[in-house]
């Protein structure tokens, strides 16, 4: 029998990963403006344009880096709900046709092979915010890959895009969530 | 669930599946046409100030690439108010919630405006999923868009579609700048 996975109730809401990122971006614009302390020290020799190159490059980043974790967020949902429905033996089509996958995969099962086609086989979601979904995975792929690569996403993804969908699909799937610990 | 039953869903999945192609360069005429309106908003806005020369604006060519839409050339509008220069930089319209954006950058941030449907406050949500051969939820209000407008969106985590005016367009360059 496989065992089940345990919950570590740690993966973390959106809101709390949106706070985390405003605090980030207005630490870095403050730290980049003459009112820092650090300002004539860390910018020593600096034109006022380069600064500003520089604070563009590190918001960038930060931007790049709460993606990430507001996906692996997103997956971390998909993924408990997938079985938490395995687990509660629930009797609606989507559960039946997790637990099928997850007699062959148990936790491994992919996320956009099997979790992600079950949910479009099984429920009223529409094919285009399935696809948006897929699209957001394979741009998190190339983050987390390195980049090293012209990526083919159908769509420019930001924070803000990223956020927008991360809440459409917290709002409009009908997920179980984890139990508490 | 009956045969039938199964069945009416499998054809009411197939149909929903065959959505219309999309007429990529109608999305792009239609973009760059409300991008024009955007930017003689913001000439009206900045009206008083442009006759007196306190602020100057250009206009510079940029290329942007969007997948299905391909390589295609827009302006960005760069106003000069005293020693301050800010941009507004289009991003495109193959996007997630919006049918275009054009961000404010500035010394001190950025304010996106964003093209959405002229009656919406936030983002909202369109319609929820269910899984077959259960109850659909309530159905929601339809969500097609009727009139497209540009609005300032504020930040995750509170999504705001801010109304565009001479007043708000003041405050977000106000915000950007080092004033």
């Amino acid at each position: 029998m496989v065992s089940r996975v345990s919950f570590s109730g740690e993966h973390l809401p959106l809101k709390q990963i949106a706070a985390h990122h405003a605090d980030v971006k207005n630490a870095l614009h403050y730290y980049f403006s003459p009112t820092s302390s650090q300002y004539t020290v860390r910018f020593t020799g600096y034109l006022a344009v380069e600064i500003q190159v520089e604070l563009t490059d590190r918001l960038s980043e930060s931007e790049r880096s709460t993606i990430l974790t507001i996906l692996s967020s997103l997956e971390a949902t998909f993924r408990i709900d997938y079985l938490q429905r395995c687990y509660l033996r629930k009797k609606d089509q989507l559960s039946r046709a997790f637990r099928t996958i997850h007699k062959r995969y148990a936790s491994r099962a992919s996320l956009e092979d099997e979790i992600l086609a079950a949910w479009s086989n099984h429920t009223s979601v529409s094919s285009s915010l399935i696809g948006d979904i897929r699209g957001a995975f394979k741009y998190r792929h190339w983050l987390a890959h390195g980049r090293y690569w012209v990526p083919k996403l159908g769509r420019k993804f930001d924070y803000d895009s990223i956020y927008l969908l991360a809440d459409k699909v917290h709002n409009e799937f009908p997920f179980e969530i984890a139990p508490n610990r | 669930m009956t045969t039938k039953t199964k069945f009416d869903e499998f054809v009411a999945k197939q149909s929903a599946a065959m959505q219309p192609e999309i007429d990529w360069a109608k999305k792009k005429e239609e973009w760059l046409s409300f991008l024009s309106k955007f930017y003689a908003q913001v000439e009206k806005f900045l009206g008083k100030y442009l006759s007196s020369g306190q602020i100057r604006l250009r206009y510079r060519a940029i290329k942007i690439v969007e997948e299905y839409i391909g390589e295609y050339e827009v302006k960005t509008l760069m106003i000069d108010i005293g020693r301050n220069q800010i941009t507004l930089e289009p991003i495109g319209t193959n996007l997630i919630g919006a049918k275009g954006r054009v961000d404010m950058n500035g010394p001190n941030g950025k304010v996106k405006f964003v093209l959405v449907d002229r009656n919406a406050s936030s983002p909202g949500i369109s319609s929820r999923v269910w899984i077959h051969g259960e109850e659909p939820p309530l159905k929601l209000p339809e969500a097609e868009v009727v009139e497209w407008a540009w609005k300032i969106g504020t930040p995750p985590p509170n999504i705001q579609y801010v109304e565009l005016n001479q007043e708000s367009f003041f405050d977000a360059l106000m915000e950007v700048s080092n004033g």
